[in-house]
């Protein structure tokens, strides 16, 4: 009886030696769970791009008017407003960082709704090289910048409508890709 | 000693048992850990939420372009360049271009700015 006694304590001796090990692999295995997934960052280029698309969106026409700094009363677009366009919407493109192109790009069209080929206006900003990103058809890649594009009409004066087209990419694959 | 023949079947047998179980937990986590690893790269943000007046559906997900097309819609005076603007919508819509409903934003924002 004391011999068997002895075995058995020598068994359980064993198994909590077992446990202990399964605890520390569940424990491992939970802490590379979490710190895989924590590590990796949100991508969040593509409402990126769709913040500054809205942004540009308010800055040209909000509340149902165009900007007066951008539409005259006579009904013509405002160069002036188009060569201060970052600093009238209040859009900071720059990377701050030396050697570093700006990671966004911006292209707005305004035109006459019922002639979709005829530009009233137009502006282009940022970095050029992201463009032809947004018109490649296939865009999984996660190096590849973010694009966002929008319609939307809006009126002018004397009740002529217009259709604005904003384009918007996003690059910032550092911040946003692992 | 067949008392000793029954312990060494029964210890074979909870043996086998502990290193299937172990089996099976390393099982488990693995298919966690690569559950937490894909999850990983696959992150995004969605949309806010908001809340609507017309229904649960409308206003889930915003789409300030199309409430400024009905903006300018609903500003139109001229019957002919209202119905223009409406069927390019239609167009649109049918395109999904939009985020919400055309019919329900529209009388979401007559019932939230306009019918005031």
């Amino acid at each position: 009886m004391m011999k068997f006694y002895k075995k058995n304590k020598k068994g359980d001796k064993l198994i909590s030696v077992y446990w202990f090990a399964i605890l520390v692999i569940v424990a491992t295995a939970i802490v590379i769970m979490v710190n895989s997934y924590y590590s990796s960052p949100y991508d969040v280029r593509h409402l990126e791009a769709e913040i500054l698309a809205q942004k540009v969106a308010d800055c040209v026409y909000f509340g149902g008017e165009f900007d007066i700094l951008l539409l005259s009363v006579n009904g013509e677009f405002k160069d002036e407003f188009r060569d201060n366009f970052l600093e009238r919407c209040k859009l900071d493109f720059d990377s701050h960082r030396e050697f570093v192109l700006p990671q966004y790009y911006l292209e707005m069209d305004i035109y006459d709704s019922k002639n979709f080929k005829a530009t009233n206006f137009s502006v282009v900003e940022g970095n050029l090289n992201l463009a032809p990103d947004c018109k490649l058809k296939v865009n999984e890649d996660k190096r590849v910048s973010k694009c966002f594009t929008k319609t939307f009409f809006a009126k002018g004066e004397s009740d002529k409508i217009y259709g604005v087209r904003i384009l918007t990419a996003v690059s910032k694959t550092e911040e946003n890709v692992k | 000693m067949l008392n000793k023949i029954k312990n060494i079947k029964a210890q074979v047998g909870e043996t086998i048992t502990w290193v299937i179980a172990t089996i099976i937990i390393l099982a488990i986590l693995m298919f966690f850990i690569f559950g937490a690893v894909t999850l990983s790269s696959t992150k995004s943000l969605n949309e806010g939420f908001k809340v609507s007046f017309v229904s649960s559906e409308v206003f889930e997900k915003g789409d300030a372009f199309l409430k400024k097309s009905i903006f300018t819609y609903q500003k139109i005076e001229k019957k002919e360049d209202k119905e223009f603007v409406w069927k390019k919508l239609e167009k649109m819509e049918n395109k999904s271009e939009f985020n919400l409903g055309l019919e329900e934003t529209s009388k979401e924002i007559m019932k939230r700015y306009l019918a005031r």
